[in-house]
């Protein structure tokens, strides 16, 4: 017996499609591109600012967790940068690097490694950020305040506000296509329309993110927003000016897609989705808040592990009925 | 692979078609048998370094244990030693120095009559070994054979090989099976490209999609036989049982010539990936394989006895060639993907090519923190066909299948465990 030669022994299978986290991460990353981009071109260097930073301090956070634990360095998967980028991409361009740094902590560390790291947590970690700051600092996310001060060439206006408090007879100058192409206030990766939509669709072609959610969460939101806009006209926006303002399309193809916190099976994700949808609107309409994609995508999130338990039955599977 | 964009439809493989080329590879200087009586303390061996072992010999290891194993070649036995395979399983294997044929006396049985009873202790023994006592355990219970023609892993192409070249001999085996009692149907499972091989041999003949993991006992029985494998159930229960294209050439051959069967087709992959069929004798140690087809082999490199997805990895080229081996794969040190500690990110790849329909984002959790009797239970483990591609799809590149087959290992353990308290 040939003692000098030693084999790698392992479990099948021996192959692997060559899928990874890193380059799942990647891919979001580089989905989300467009819409920052224009971001950037919009707000300059500030928002560009808040985007490293934002980034840095995600990727920091983690690490720094890694540190404390004593465990292997994880952040070569990219999945704080992920959390990073879209937490910076909701933020205003003007905000202070002390939220960035607050919020990125929330992100990474409350968010999700408490739950035991990445895949762990119940809540979409941007989101439980975004949440915490909007209760405990308001004005971090009004926009007419944060962004008083700039004139990129186009009304500087929040849809979704003017709605809410003057009616949608308030907005009826703002074009479709012009919020479609990002001519609105909004947070610094997400006010552009087309370049979400392209980025999903990106995201859809690499099988990153599951279509079902991003397809229910659109339809969801559009058939509520249609019901409240037949209702009344001249007070609730229609459904396009829903799709297009706030957070609707980061959230559809960014946020609620999120893995750990959604649905796997194929019912479920419609229900999910669909009900993001709903909630949003509904918030947005009724609801207290200007915005209503943060709270129905995290109350979602709280559902997930509920309709998550509707699926096929599995080949042979006995079921024993009492 | 192809995967649909919309992932509704089951991801699956192509097969690989059979070259029709075959490598002969010459006897060994040196075989080697492996018989599964493993060594314990108590155990006295009944044979010794220098005893001679003829072809077609039943081989007991130790004093008052029955075996099963017949040799397939004639020689001395050189050394005795141990090997261990996964989960436990445990054989004595005899190195031999090997000699001219002599035949034993059960082959010479064959000329008398070639029965179910004299085909008996040949089962296991010769290629693809087919399992012939089942017949005589469940007492003409039996009353569908099913004949895949298609292998049950990738890449491997030695039953497709078996019926396109032996197909005279799969004949004789066909006539044979049908004769046994209680057998009604004999079924067998080809590929459309392979229906004009097939036609000719006289079995209803049912097609087959040509793609994993379509070809395993699970889904043939579902596609081919309209009948579901309840969790933990065997296909004999229902009275079905599967038997590899090649096992019938090899018992179509046994009634032909009167004669053991003592070569085995067996697909080898290079480092490149192309594949190649040979016609090995059984006990013929791999190295002595690779020396033939040239191939060197260095540390680093894991060799895989069995297909890319259900196979088996091995520490040691001295292993034989045995009567269920169908493939061996050579994979270079920079091909091997390793797994990896990261936990489950819930991506849902696993959910949506499952062809079991089985919760696997669920039952990992379960499985990771040794919860085995939860994951039966509520995650559906036994439903498992045991196809890796959960594990072929994984991003965070977690070894699922080997926590499966892991999960099923100990839960056998707690039962046997449990039978025994009683």
């Amino acid at each position: 017996m040939n003692k000098a030669k030693k084999f790698v022994v392992s479990h099948a299978p021996f192959w692997h499609n060559g899928d990874s986290i890193k380059t799942r991460s990647y891919h979001t990353m580089i989905a989300a591109l467009p819409a920052l981009l224009f971001g950037i071109s919009v707000y300059g260097v500030p928002a560009a600012r808040v985007i490293a930073l934002s980034i840095a301090c995600a990727m920091l956070w983690e690490l720094g967790m890694n540190y404390v634990l004593g465990q292997e360095a994880t952040i070569d998967n990219c999945s704080s940068a992920v959390i990073g980028m879209l937490f910076g991409m909701l933020l205003p361009a003007t905000a202070p690097w002390w939220i960035v740094v607050v919020g990125t902590f929330l992100a990474v560390i409350v968010g999700r490694e408490i739950f035991g790291g990445i895949g762990g947590n119940p809540f979409n970690p941007v989101l439980s950020a975004v949440a915490i700051i909007m209760l405990s600092w308001p004005d971090m996310y009004d926009y007419y305040g944060a962004l008083v001060n700039y004139n990129p060439g186009f009304s500087m206006i929040y849809p979704l506000e003017t709605i809410k408090f003057q009616g949608f007879d308030a907005v009826s100058h703002i074009s479709i296509t012009d919020m479609l192409l990002g001519k609105q206030a909004g947070g610094i990766g997400a006010t552009c329309g087309i370049g979400l939509i392209l980025g999903g669709a990106y995201l859809i072609y690499n099988k990153v993110i599951r279509w079902e959610i991003s397809i229910s969460f659109i339809v969801g939101l559009m058939i509520t927003a249609h019901l409240f806009y037949v209702s009344d006209p001249s007070k609730y926006a229609c459904p396009g000016f829903h799709l297009l303002s706030g957070y609707t399309l980061i959230g559809a193809f960014f946020l609620a897609t999120d893995d750990a916190s959604s649905p796997v099976n194929f019912i479920p994700m419609l229900i999910y989705g669909a009900g993001a949808g709903f909630l949003t609107v509904l918030i947005r309409n009724i609801g207290a808040y200007v915005d209503g994609v943060v709270f129905a995508i995290l109350l979602m999130n709280l559902a997930n592990p509920l309709i998550d338990r509707l699926r096929p039955k599995p080949l042979g599977k006995v079921i024993e009925n009492a | 692979m192809k995967s649909s964009l919309f992932g509704s439809a089951t991801p699956g493989f192509r097969y690989a078609i059979s070259p029709h080329k075959i490598e002969d590879i010459p006897m060994p200087e040196q075989a080697m048998l492996f018989v599964e009586q493993p060594k314990t303390r108590d155990r006295k061996y009944v044979i010794k370094i220098g005893d001679t072992i003829k072809t077609g010999q039943k081989v007991s290891v130790f004093d008052g244990e029955a075996s099963t194993t017949l040799s397939c070649v004639t020689g001395a036995v050189a050394d005795i030693q141990t090997y261990r395979g996964d989960y436990g399983q445990t054989f004595t294997s005899l190195s031999i120095k090997t000699a001219d044929d002599e035949t034993d006396d059960t082959i010479s049985a064959l000329n008398q009559s070639t029965d179910l009873d004299n085909l008996l202790p040949f089962s296991g023994n010769i290629p693809g070994a087919p399992d012939l006592a089942v017949f005589k355990r469940y007492e003409s219970a039996i009353h569908t054979i099913v004949i895949n023609v298609l292998d049950d892993d990738l890449l491997v192409s030695v039953n497709q090989w078996a019926a396109q070249y032996q197909t005279s001999n799969i004949k004789q085996g066909v006539g044979f099976l049908k004769n046994i009692p209680g057998v009604k149907r004999v079924l067998l499972i080809a590929p459309e490209r392979m229906l004009s091989v097939v036609n000719t041999i006289g079995a209803e003949v049912s097609v087959i999609d040509e793609t994993y993991p379509n070809v395993l006992p699970e889904f043939l029985m579902r596609d081919h036989l309209n009948t579901v494998l309840n969790e933990g159930q065997s296909p004999e229960e229902l009275g079905i049982t599967f038997i590899k294209a090649e096992a019938v050439a090899a018992i179509g051959q046994m009634i032909a010539e009167k004669t053991m069967p003592l070569k085995k087709i067996v697909t080898v992959v290079k480092r490149d990936g192309s594949c190649l069929n040979v016609k090995v004798r059984m006990g013929t140690p791999l190295k002595t394989v690779f020396d033939h087809l040239n191939i060197t082999t260095r540390s680093g490199d894991r060799i895989i006895v069995g297909g890319p997805m259900r196979g088996a990895a091995v520490y040691s080229e001295d292993i034989p060639v045995l009567p269920t081996t169908d493939c061996v794969i050579i994979q270079s040190e920079s091909d091997i993907q390793g797994v990896a500690t990261t936990p489950c990110i819930n991506c849902g790849e696993c959910i949506r090519v499952c062809p079991a329909d089985i919760p696997v984002n669920v039952l990992v959790r379960y499985l990771e923190n040794g919860l085995y009797e939860d994951a039966r239970n509520l995650c559906d483990l036994m439903c498992c066909v045991e196809c890796g591609l959960c594990s072929y799809v994984c991003p965070s590149k977690m070894p699922i299948f080997q926590y499966i087959k892991l999960g099923k290992y100990e839960l056998s353990l707690i039962e046997t465990a449990e039978e025994q308290d009683e």
